[in-house]
């Protein structure tokens, strides 16, 4: 075996992450109580953002685990206080055969177009490298190209933020 | 740690999450699905702009941040909308839990009849 041939440090945390973040989302749809799945869906978040970190995308991941992490999984500890019976919590309905047939057809239709394409090839760009300055410091370039490009994106997604709030208020106000 | 692995592994997890939003029968798992599907398109996203920075839909060789960085954006507004995603869900959930006192999805069929 060559040198260049062993896999790389980056390769081995790559490859340990992406299994870790199989087998928790795999745990999230088959362990039986409900507040498990949750601690387990945090973990497979701090998984994904170690990925997002590995791939040099560092606002992404700090932001992860702000959003899902910090945010979202607290809100879903919360919706587990409605649960009544919590160890037994997480059943399934009686799809639970015939689901198996679409989620099969859709993964081999991603494998199958990932497969066709010859990735490699197509980028001009060395891709072991990192790709320049811009990738490597991406925090001030993401703030200038959210207050310039994407503007009219950024206020749009406050606004769908402020409704989805409002929404929720409106939701949960109660009728006098 | 190439382009390959990483959008095998979004489908993989994009997969997951679709099997456990068909098949759960409770509101919060189904939650906790769609979560695992946005976070594997996000995934699928920053792995394009690390490996593959989109040259060719602009027809350029210059790598402005514009073109390296769309990725990340489309990461970012995955995520805020996933958050109000979530945000509204629970809100729903808990006026079915106050409809019906529990928050099963099987029993939701009011309309059947």
């Amino acid at each position: 075996m060559e040198f260049a041939d062993l896999p790389t440090l980056v390769d081995i945390v790559f490859w340990i992450v992406a299994l870790f973040t199989i087998f928790g989302s795999i745990a999230i749809i088959t362990v039986n109580n409900v507040f498990k799945s949750a601690v387990l869906l945090a973990l497979t978040m701090v998984s994904i953002s170690i990925l997002y970190f590995l791939l040099s995308a560092d606002f992404i991941g700090v932001i992860q685990i702000l959003v899902y992490v910090g945010a979202v999984s607290v809100l879903i500890a919360f919706a587990v206080m409605l649960v009544k019976d919590v160890p037994k919590s997480n059943s399934a309905n009686n799809l639970i055969n015939l689901s198996i047939i679409p989620s099969t057809i859709f993964l081999v239709i991603i494998a199958f177009s990932v497969g066709a394409e010859n990735w490699i090839t197509k980028t001009s760009i060395d891709y072991e490298e990192p790709l320049s300055e811009i990738v490597v410091s991406n925090v001030s370039w993401i703030g200038e190209l959210l207050i310039r490009e994407y503007f009219i994106s950024f206020q749009i997604a406050g606004l769908i933020l402020l409704a989805a709030l409002i929404g929720a208020l409106a939701l949960l106000r109660r009728e006098r | 740690m190439n382009l390959e692995a990483i959008l095998i592994l979004s489908g993989i997890i994009f997969t997951i999450g679709l099997y456990g939003s068909l098949t759960k029968r409770n509101a919060i798992v189904v939650v906790m699905c769609l979560e695992l599907m946005f976070n594997a398109v996000a995934i699928a996203v920053i792995g394009f702009s690390r490996f593959r920075p989109p040259q060719v839909l602009v027809d350029t060789d210059v790598l402005s941040p514009l073109n390296v960085l769309s990725g990340h954006m489309m990461a970012v507004f995955v995520i805020a909308i996933g958050a109000a995603e979530v945000a509204l869900a629970l809100a729903l959930i808990i006026s079915i839990y106050k409809v019906k006192g529990n928050i099963e999805l099987t029993g939701l069929n009011n309309l059947k009849n």
